[in-house]
């Protein structure tokens, strides 16, 4: 018995001294940004790269926040680094679309970057905002050029294109929301830019889960509208690939909006029909007013019923779509699908009226490119089309319970800024697919 | 005995967590490398014999033949050459010392730079050996058209073997890369101004941009884009140094002499097909001094020339070309680059030999005939 119990000690030394070696190779240290604020960064410098604007700095950013400088006063490092920081996309859906992206052209900060993001708030998946830590914090927007190399290790006057230096005070727990923009029409080289903060405030607001609910805001460069008058000269071919190109929208708008039937199915396919009748009663109902600004602040929100679906889907798959039409103050819808008396409708938009079609053609953003799709653009008698530009549903569609697809409402910002229109949306969470 | 095991035991696990932590240092062997020199390629490449013959006059061959040094060499091939009336060595000879160095130290960086390492992006900057900027161009537009450009100099793509279809450009030699180009670059340090007051021909556009004060500013700050047409363009359309100096500002708009230049851009000819207009646009039009007038550059109605319109505006939707060949067939109403021909299917085609003058604050074009008829502008 001695000899065995002997045995058993030295064994479990053994085991002990193995466990102390395995134990003494792992390291974990956890991040924690105490006292964090929420920052979600888009760069909406959205102007061409052609070749009358090759001198300017290229549309493509690199953000430095508390940067460091060397003894020459060249930027050699920063706490958070948001590099590759393209063109914004047309959509930035509720989840983290980004997060796995194997392009190193990031179109939104956090992303594709590996930070810690924001947590779950009043039902509200912050995924898509990074943490940062509150306090003062001096950003820095640097112009770089198109390719894979770290800002850091581009030559020195690749690094000196500076757009904006500004300092920011963050507030432990709030949602922040920050642009890069253009501030005026210009044609001079560089374009005047100016930073743009939204504290967004839709986790202290409630909201009903069965309404859609937008905001609009307008931001576009001062004199944008005045300096681009004309309705887009290809006419409606300008508006059968259903993307969020558009013309100028004037500064002062009015906004209505009208439900259609029938929408496509989610996921978009090439040639899918899109209804164009409208739900009885939903025609041109005035929302509000949409004054051009830069000044932050959150617009109001706009509740719009979502229909259950009065098909054998029992109710699960709403199919409605939406269009926003803004008109100059002063002018009035007409009745009906097509709200102008204008060759092609929507398609002879200009600085006085436009509308905005939330559909699933949109296909989250990316607009169409075939040929076959060019059928899928709603119209009336052949020519007059619905809307002069496209983003998603405002309905999402996405696997839920027992499920494949059930319709949820979305809480989303549409953004106007100069000829382009883009679409921030966040949901409340969802009961995850279950396996029936 | 199990107490000596139990020990031997432990010991040798510990042995082995500590081996474990070895990090072994392993020495490749030297890579398989190109074994000559640039010299070498310039001395023994039939092609680019006159450019080695120019390197040699200038004295530069043996610095490129040191294998350790990093160079680019931008060779201009025998017929760039021959495009600029060098047809054999002895044609340097008519050069200066001076000037034949700044020629050859235009073509060459005191870098190794390959073109992988090169953005995809227009205009990357790299400093030659005349410590003068180069602008670096690739671009993918409408499937690999011009895929790389340096100051609107196409270089030449090399085959790549195999079925590869990947873009290969650039001899790699022990000492830097060799990049064979179609023309000449060339370069003018001084500004746009220094340039066209350098060269007596253009005495009829230099009294023009006075007339209308745009004279002056072309000595400062740009970019600017000069089409420049020669004396004899201006006379064959009945405009004498006499009758452009009695010309009536009130009269003209100023886009008769505001259309010959661009501010601020520099364009290359090569820019308009890598950054080419989106499927469905027609045109690029580049915005004159003038508000009432734009010019269009290599694209739709002007051809691979170069016409002023009047600006499409909320009352007019067509542009109405005013260049001299304004009654020509839609593809060729452009005013052509001197010495090119009408009708190219491709820019890329282009001679280039009167075209891209880089300058200090500029780029200037040499046009065969004149931009605006001062018939058609008339206030």
């Amino acid at each position: 018995m001695i000899h065995f119990d002997t045995t058993i000690q030295r064994r479990l030394l053994a085991l002990g001294c193995l466990l102390l070696i395995m134990a003494g190779c792992r390291k974990t240290t956890y991040n924690v940004i105490p006292e964090a604020a929420y920052l979600r960064v888009f760069n909406s410098l959205n102007y061409d790269v052609d070749v009358t604007t090759k001198d300017q700095p290229p549309p493509f950013l690199a953000m430095i926040i508390d940067p460091e400088y060397d003894a020459a006063g060249l930027v050699t490092g920063g706490k958070i680094v948001g590099d590759y920081l393209d063109q914004r996309s047309a959509y930035a859906g509720p989840y983290p679309a980004n997060a796995g992206t194997t392009s190193y052209r990031n179109t939104e900060y956090p992303g594709s970057k590996k930070v810690l993001v924001g947590p779950i708030i009043n039902g509200f998946n912050l995924s898509s905002w990074a943490q940062i830590s509150s306090g003062k914090h001096r950003v820095l927007f640097y112009s770089r050029p198109i390719s894979d190399a770290p800002f850091f290790s581009l030559p020195d006057r690749d690094r000196k294109n500076l757009l904006v230096d500004s300092i920011i005070d963050f507030t432990a727990g709030e949602i922040y929301t920050m642009e890069v923009l253009q501030k005026t029409v210009a044609t001079q080289y560089p374009l005047p830019i100016t930073l743009y903060l939204r504290k967004e405030q839709f986790t202290k607001m409630p909201f009903s889960d069965t309404m859609l609910y937008a905001n609009f805001y307008n931001l576009s460069a001062e004199g944008y509208a005045a300096a681009n008058p004309r309705a887009n000269p290809s006419g409606i071919q300008g508006y059968l690939n259903a993307n969020n190109k558009c013309t100028a929208f004037g500064d002062t708008m009015n906004i209505y909006y009208s439900l259609f039937n029938d929408d496509c199915r989610y996921p978009y396919v090439d040639g899918a029909p899109v209804g164009n009748t409208l739900i009885n009663g939903f025609n041109n109902l005035w929302l509000g007013t949409l004054v051009r600004s830069h000044v932050a602040g959150v617009a109001p929100y706009y509740s719009i019923p979502m229909f259950a679906a009065p098909d054998t889907t029992h109710g699960i798959l709403s199919r409605q779509w939406e269009v926003f039409t803004l008109m100059q103050p002063g002018l009035s819808p007409f009745p009906g699908p097509v709200p102008v008396n204008a060759p092609n409708g929507m398609a002879g938009a200009n600085p006085k009226f436009g509308a905005i079609g939330c559909s699933n053609l949109g296909n989250d953003g990316k607009g169409t490119t075939s040929p076959l799709s060019r059928r899928s653009v709603p119209r009336i008698d052949f020519s007059d089309l619905i809307a002069s530009c496209w983003l998603p549903n405002l309905i999402r569609y996405t696997a839920s319970g027992s499920y494949v697809q059930r319709s949820f409402s979305t809480i989303s910002s549409i953004e106007i800024i100069n000829n382009r229109v883009y679409m921030m949306s966040v949901q409340r969470s969802y009961p995850p697919p279950g396996n029936q | 005995m199990t107490k000596r095991i139990y020990t031997g035991c432990i010991i040798t696990l510990l042995l082995m967590a500590a081996a474990s932590c070895k990090k072994p240092d392993f020495e490749s062997e030297q890579q398989a490398q190109a074994t000559g020199t640039i010299s070498d390629y310039l001395s023994n490449n039939f092609d680019l014999s006159l450019f080695g013959a120019a390197v040699r006059k200038a004295g530069l061959m043996d610095s490129l033949d040191k294998a350790t040094a990093s160079f680019t060499v931008m060779a201009p091939t025998n017929s760039a050459l021959n495009k600029d009336s060098i047809f054999n060595a002895g044609d340097f000879d008519t050069w200066t010392k001076d000037s034949l160095l700044y020629f050859v130290r235009t073509h060459i960086l005191p870098v190794k730079l390959f073109y992988g390492d090169i953005p995809l992006s227009s205009d990357n900057r790299y400093t030659n050996l005349n410590g003068v900027q180069l602008y670096f161009s690739r671009s993918t537009a409408r499937n690999n058209t011009v895929p790389f450009a340096v100051n609107g100099v196409n270089v030449i793509r090399e085959s790549a073997l195999g079925t590869s279809t990947s873009l290969k450009f650039g001899a790699t030699q022990l000492n830097g890369v060799v990049y064979p180009l179609l023309n000449t670059i060339k370069v003018y340090p001084g500004t746009v101004q220094a340039f066209l007051q350098s060269r007596p021909y253009f005495s009829h556009l230099i009294a023009g941009l006075k007339k209308f004060d745009y004279w002056e500013r072309m000595g400062g700050d740009g970019p600017f884009t000069v089409y420049a047409p020669l004396d004899s363009s201006f006379e064959r359309r009945g405009m004498t140094l006499d009758s452009i100096n009695r010309m009536d500002s009130q009269h003209y708009d100023p886009v008769v002499f505001g259309g010959y230049f661009l501010t601020p851009n520099h364009v290359f000819v090569m820019d308009i097909a890598q950054l080419p207009p989106v499927t469905g646009v027609l045109s690029l039009p580049f915005q004159t001094a003038s508000p009432n007038y734009k010019v269009i550059m290599c694209q739709s109605a002007m051809g691979s020339g170069v016409g002023v319109v009047t600006a499409a505006s909320a009352s007019t939707s067509s542009l109405v070309v005013v260049s001299a060949n304004a009654a020509y067939p839609y593809g060729s109403q452009g005013t052509l680059f001197l010495g090119e021909q009408p009708g190219l299917l491709s820019l890329a085609d282009m001679k280039g030999t009167y075209i891209n003058y880089t300058c200090a604050n500029g780029i200037v074009h040499v046009m065969a005939d004149i931009l605006v008829m001062p018939g058609k502008v008339t206030k």
